[in-house]
This record gives C-alpha cells, structure tokens and sequence, in this order.
C-alpha cells in the first residue's frame, strides 16, 4: 500500500497568495504565518543552542557571534523569499532589503557580544536576549510581503492577536487601514516597544 | 532549568568579539546565499511546504 503524497503548495503571482497546487485552494494566510512562525521556532532553538555552548565554554564568542549571524542570514533570506512569494519574486531591492536588515541585527550582535565580552550579561540574560534576534526574523517575511502587494490596490492591517500588546502595538492597528507608502514599521523590526516580541500580523486585504 | 548562578553575569575569558566590519561582511548575499537559505527553509518546513520556494508558480487550469 502506498501512502498518498500530501499536496503541496505554489504562489500564485495574480492574487499574491500561496495556493493548493493540486485543488488550487487559497492557503488561509493564518496558515501561512503559522509556518511563518515554525521557521522563527527553528531559528530560535538554533540560537539557544549556539548561546548554551558558549555559556558552557565549548565555543569562543568569535565562534558563537558567526554561528549566529549566519544563521539569522538563512533565517531572514528564506523568509523573505516565502514573504515574496518564491525565489523567483525576489529581486536586487529586495535582497537589498534583507541585507539592510542584517547590518542592523549584526550592529546589536555585536554590541550584544561587547556585552558579553565584557562580563556584563547572565546565560539567563542572554538566553532572552537571543530569542529578540529569532523573533525578529519575522520582519524580512513582512518586509516581502508588503512589498508584494504594494501595487495591488488593497490596504494592509496591522492586526492583534491573543497576546499582551505593547502601546505601540495597540496604536497602530487603531490607524488602520494603511497603504504601502504609510505603513509604519512591520511586526518584529523593533520598531515598536515588544521589539522582536511583536506577535501582530500585518495583512493584506 | 537554569541554576541561579546561571542568572549571574560571568566574568571570564569569553576570547575577542568579531570586529564590527568583518561581521557586517557576513550581510553581504551573493548567489551562494540562495541554495542555502533554500535548504534552510526546507529542513524546518512542514511538509506541505518543503520545495514551496523554488517551485513553479500556480497556474489555473
């Protein structure tokens, strides 16, 4: 007996969303953050470990700061690329954007590890510390998929979702709707007081 | 669980931290990146989802 292959999905540039390759069903965007949200799960568990090994004395801070930006290169490439829609969306404003990005999270990762160096931070302290850097990945999906539907014609919503907001949170999706050219920030950029933390969605519709 | 030592700072030898330019450098994406980030994405992916990014686009039929 064979076990029948799941379907998987493809992006479908017309209406700017993932579909059922096979049924050509729409992928409820709550489905797509939720995957969104496995690969920050990933990120975060490989920073964790990275930050325990160098707590335990197994890897140098040099080793630990390049364990870490490379994977927060992997984590917010892949993510713009599925924010985009695909490898095939991106294009040099788009890589543009992510390597933007990565300079800023390399500027705190390097302050971060300053602080450490300097004997100013618990493994406790860091261990939260570093899952900021997993959470923010998150802002290179959003970054993408704002970026996709810039000329769309819908408007975007900052959305809340069960969680404890920050002020800055609760502002801005009372502003909503926004266009592309007023958005203020995307969920995860540290724009907002719960930095990395943000657990809001930005949506498009 | 971490000890409660584990909620102090540690003075020690954590060795030299990556100069900020030679760190800075590891931003810069070159057509290596992609394949990598690829297989990235596809190792934590659910399944449904694996390949999703470099996958032909939909077409309706």
């Amino acid at each position: 007996m064979t076990t029948p292959l799941l379907d998987t999905v493809s992006y479908d540039d017309k209406t700017k969303r993932w579909r059922n390759s096979a049924t050509g069903r729409f992928i409820p965007n709550q489905l797509i953050v939720d995957e969104m949200r496995v690969h920050q799960t990933a990120t975060y568990s490989t920073l964790e470990s990275l930050t325990k090994q160098l707590y335990a004395g197994d890897i140098s801070l040099a080793r630990w700061q390049a364990g870490i930006a490379l994977e927060l290169k992997d984590a917010h490439v892949a993510l713009s690329m599925f924010g985009a829609g695909g490898k095939a969306n991106m294009n040099q404003a788009a890589y543009g954007r992510v390597g933007q990005t990565l300079r800023e999270q390399y500027k705190f990762l390097s302050d971060f590890a300053a602080d450490i160096a300097a004997g100013r931070v618990s493994e406790r302290q860091a261990l939260a510390r570093i899952k900021q850097y997993g959470n923010a990945a998150q802002q290179s999906y959003y970054a993408e998929y704002a970026a996709q539907n810039k000329d769309s014609g819908k408007l975007f919503y900052y959305e809340l979702h069960p969680a404890e907001h920050c002020l800055d949170c609760i502002s801005r999706s009372a502003g909503n709707p926004y266009t592309y050219d007023t958005l203020v920030g995307y969920p995860g950029d540290g724009s907002t007081r719960c930095r990395g933390n943000d657990a809001c969605t930005l949506e498009v519709r | 669980m971490l000890s409660s030592k584990q909620n102090e700072p540690i003075r020690r030898d954590f060795g030299e931290p990556i100069d900020l330019e030679l760190l800075l450098g590891f931003a810069e994406i070159d057509a290596n990146d992609i394949p990598t980030a690829l297989d990235w994405f596809n190792e934590h992916a659910s399944e449904e989802f694996i390949g999703a990014l470099d996958a032909p686009k939909f077409k309706s039929k």
